[in-house]
């Protein structure tokens, strides 16, 4: 599972990070609200430990955008007992509070509770603009009609559509199709996504014209993002 | 005799006993690690690190004595 850690103390943020690694989680460390926001938006991190008292944005300007991130569980951490401040957090949308001190084992129990929970809570159709996909049968339409993929293939659009057209880059993706190193001098994310564009250009009515981006954008310097008209 | 602290220095005790949630779960969290890690460099790496935030336990317990003392007359 990919988890965001949001820490301003360097020795605490190092250690989350350390442990969730350990627990076998992909973890990010920021140590701004700002920064925070940007990062969930761009990557859509399943799981955000979120600690209040932050520079530039804090705790709460954060779970204010979480409309940026929707898919994303929030943990918050807090050094604040008060009974108010977690209930505005639990309105505000995060899902769970821990407050401080506490023990690395009962944070990395409740990360693996939320998982679990939005697991099981998740719908296996994953849609955006005509591409539909069902991970429960391992099927994919687009604009109705089916598409045979690989399991690469199937992999990648997938995590392209969890991002709901945000920009998913090179990096992340050979980290999280690939299981890479994302500094890997290797052309394969190119590869299929040109595979990709392929077969699902190939069932437009247009198709002897294909347009190979009409679904599959890329961002120049950066990575993909998919597209939700024509 | 119970005397009513003023709004003021509740108000600073709180932010200390913040100040003082902080290096604790970072020592809490160091020493878990290091138990889960076992190896010699690990745990060497959690006592250094160790005195590091104790060192930090004892500024925030120094602010809030001073804070009480204020507030107590002492």
């Amino acid at each position: 599972m990919r988890v965001l850690v949001v820490e301003d103390d360097r020795a605490l943020g190092l250690f989350l990070q350390k442990g969730l690694k350990l627990e076998g989680h992909d973890v990010d460390w920021v140590v701004d609200g700002e920064t925070a926001v940007e990062h969930a938006t761009e990557h859509q991190p399943d799981l955000m430990v979120l600690d209040l008292s932050l520079p530039r944005l804090d705790g709460i300007g954060v779970l204010e955008r979480k409309q940026r991130f929707p898919n994303t569980s929030v943990l918050v951490l807090t050094g604040r007992s008060q009974t108010e401040e977690r209930v505005r957090c639990l309105d505000l949308g995060a899902d769970d509070c821990l407050l401080k001190p506490f023990s690395f084992h009962e944070l990395s129990a409740r990360c693996r509770a939320l998982l679990r929970r939005r697991k099981q809570f998740e719908s296996p159709v994953l849609k955006f603009g005509e591409v539909e996909m069902n991970r429960m049968e391992r099927s994919v339409l687009h604009a109705g009609t089916e598409v045979e993929l690989t399991a690469k293939e199937f992999a990648l659009l997938e995590a392209l559509l969890q991002r709901q057209g945000a920009c998913c880059s090179r990096k992340d993706l050979l980290k999280e199709v690939w299981q890479m190193d994302p500094e890997s001098n290797t052309n394969v994310v190119d590869v299929y996504v040109n595979y990709l564009r392929k077969k699902l250009a190939a069932t437009l009515p247009d198709a002897k014209e294909p347009a190979p981006q009409s679904v599959i954008e890329t961002v120049r310097g950066h990575g993909f993002r998919l597209r939700s008209g024509r | 005799m119970e005397t009513a602290m003023p709004d003021e220095i509740l108000r600073e005790m709180d932010r200390e006993l913040h100040d003082l949630c902080q290096p604790l779960t970072t020592l809490q969290c160091r020493l878990e690690l290091a138990q889960m890690m076992g190896d010699a460099a690990s745990l060497k790496e959690a006592v250094d690190g160790g005195i590091e935030e104790t060192l930090r336990i004892f500024a925030a317990v120094a602010r809030m004595r001073e804070t009480l003392d204020k507030a107590l007359g002492g």
